[in-house]
C-alpha cells in the first residue's frame, strides 16, 4: 500500500502521483489562491487609472484614527475625494466623511473581516466618479485579513497609532511587508506614551524597502500636510501619465 | 479569521478545473509562513465548505513554505521560523524577503465518477 496516500497499488515509490491510480488524475493548476479576487482588482485598477483617479487602500486596527484622518483629508480635498467605507455594521463613518465635504459610499460587510475586489468593483459601479481625483478605500479595521486582498488600489497604506504600541509591525508582517505608506497617527500623544517611532519604522524596513513615512495627528492636523502634498503629487503624476 | 472565505474561493477555483465526469478528491496548496494564513484554520474551514458545495471527498493537502531572508548586512541568505529572528550569522534585522509570502493552488486530484 502507498504510505503517502493510502492507495492499494503503489508500484512506483515516487510520490506526486507518478504512479497511476486507475480512474484518477492529478491536474496542475498553478494559480494564486486569490486569483479570482486579483482579476477583479486588475479590472478596478484599470477603470480608475483610465479615469485619472489615484487610489489608496487604508488598513489599520479599529480605533487607529482612519475615519478621523479621512475627515482631515476631506477638509483638504473636498469633492475631489471619494471614500469607499468598509464597515462591519452601520453607516456612521460614511456620514462623518460626507460632513467633512467629500463623497462617501458605505459597504457594510455584515460580519466579513475585510473588503474584497468584487465588492469594491460593485461600489465603483454605483458611484458617480465624475470629478473624482482621489479614491480612498477605508478597509475594515483589522491588521490581518485585509492585507491579502488586492482591491485594485494603486497604493496600500497602513496606519499605526501611538496607543497601539511600537511592537505591532513584526506581529503583522503580511501587512507591513506590502505597504507603500506607513502613517504613524496620534503623535499629539507622544509625550504621554512610550512609542518608539524609529523602532517601528526600522522594523517595517526589515520587511519592506519601499515605503514613505507620515508622522501626523489627524486630530490636531500636525503633519497632515505632508500626506496631502504626497497625495497631490501622486494624483498629478497619474493624471500626467 | 478570513480562512472561511479563502476556503470558499479555493473550492471555487479547484472546481473550475475538474473535468466533466470527474469528482474533486484533493486540492494541493502552498502556504508561505508570511502569507498570514493559518493552515489549521483553513483546513478546518475547507472540510466544511467542501461538503457544503458538493465536494464531500475533497481534502486539502498543504505544503508549508518557511520564510527565507537575504541579510542586507552580511549578504547571506537564511531561513527563519519567525520574523522576530535576526540573521543567524550577524544578528542584523536588515533583510529582504526571498520566500514565504506565497499562497498558491498548485494542483487538484480528480477521480472519474463511473470508475470501478
Amino acid at each position: 500500500m502507498c504510505e503517502t496516500c493510502g492507495c492499494p497499488e503503489a508500484k512506483n515509490p515516487t510520490f506526486g502521483h507518478a504512479h497511476h491510480h486507475p480512474g484518477t488524475a492529478t491536474i496542475t493548476v498553478g494559480e494564486d489562491v486569490l486569483s479570482k479576487n486579483n482579476l477583479y482588482a486588475e479590472k478596478n485598477r484599470a477603470l480608475i487609472s483610465s479615469r485619472g483617479i489615484f487610489s489608496i487602500n487604508i488598513i489599520s486596527s479599529p480605533g487607529s484614527g482612519k475615519t478621523t484622518l479621512l475627515e482631515a483629508l476631506g477638509h483638504h480635498f473636498g469633492q475631489d475625494m471619494t471614500v469607499i467605507e468598509g464597515d462591519v455594521q452601520t453607516t456612521r463613518d460614511a456620514e462623518r466623511i460626507i460632513r467633512s465635504g467629500s463623497r462617501a459610499y458605505q459597504i457594510q460587510t455584515n460580519g466579513a473581516c475585510h473588503l474584497d475586489a468584487h465588492a469594491v468593483g460593485h461600489a465603483m459601479d454605483d458611484l458617480d466618479l465624475t470629478g473624482c481625483r482621489l479614491l480612498v478605500i477605508e478597509n475594515v479595521g483589522n491588521l490581518v485579513c485585509p492585507a491579502g486582498y488586492d482591491l485594485g488600489e494603486h497604493e496600500k497604506m497602513a496606519i499605526l497609532s501611538l496607543p497601539e504600541g511600537d511592537d505591532k509591525v513584526l506581529k503583522y508582517p503580511a501587512l507591513f511587508s506590502r505597504i507603500q505608506g506607513l502613517i504613524i497617527n496620534k503623535i499629539d500623544l507622544r509625550d504621554y506614551l512610550d512609542f518608539d517611532m524609529e523602532k517601528a519604522i526600522n522594523e517595517c524596513r526589515s520587511l519592506n524597502r519601499q515605503f514613505d513615512v507620515f508622522k501626523l495627528s489627524a486630530k490636531t492636523h500636525e503633519g497632515v500636510s505632508k500626506l496631502t502634498d504626497y497625495l497631490e503629487q501622486r494624483m498629478d503624476s497619474l493624471k500626467a501619465s | 479569521m478570513h480562512e472561511l472565505s479563502i476556503a470558499s474561493s479555493l473550492i471555487e477555483t479547484a472546481a473550475n478545473h475538474v473535468p466533466e465526469g470527474n469528482t474533486l478528491q484533493g486540492v494541493h496548496i502552498t502556504v508561505g509562513d508570511l502569507s498570514g494564513i493559518c493552515a489549521e484554520s483553513l483546513d478546518f474551514c475547507f472540510s466544511i465548505v467542501a461538503r457544503e458545495k458538493g465536494h464531500p471527498s475533497a481534502r486539502l493537502i498543504i505544503t508549508p513554505i518557511p520564510a527565507r531572508f537575504h541579510c542586507r548586512m552580511c549578504l547571506k541568505d537564511y531561513e527563519a521560523a519567525s520574523v522576530y529572528h535576526t540573521c543567524p550569522f550577524c544578528e542584523s534585522l536588515e533583510r529582504d524577503i526571498l520566500e514565504g509570502d506565497r499562497f498558491t493552488i498548485d494542483a487538484i486530484d480528480v477521480e472519474e465518477i463511473n470508475h470501478v
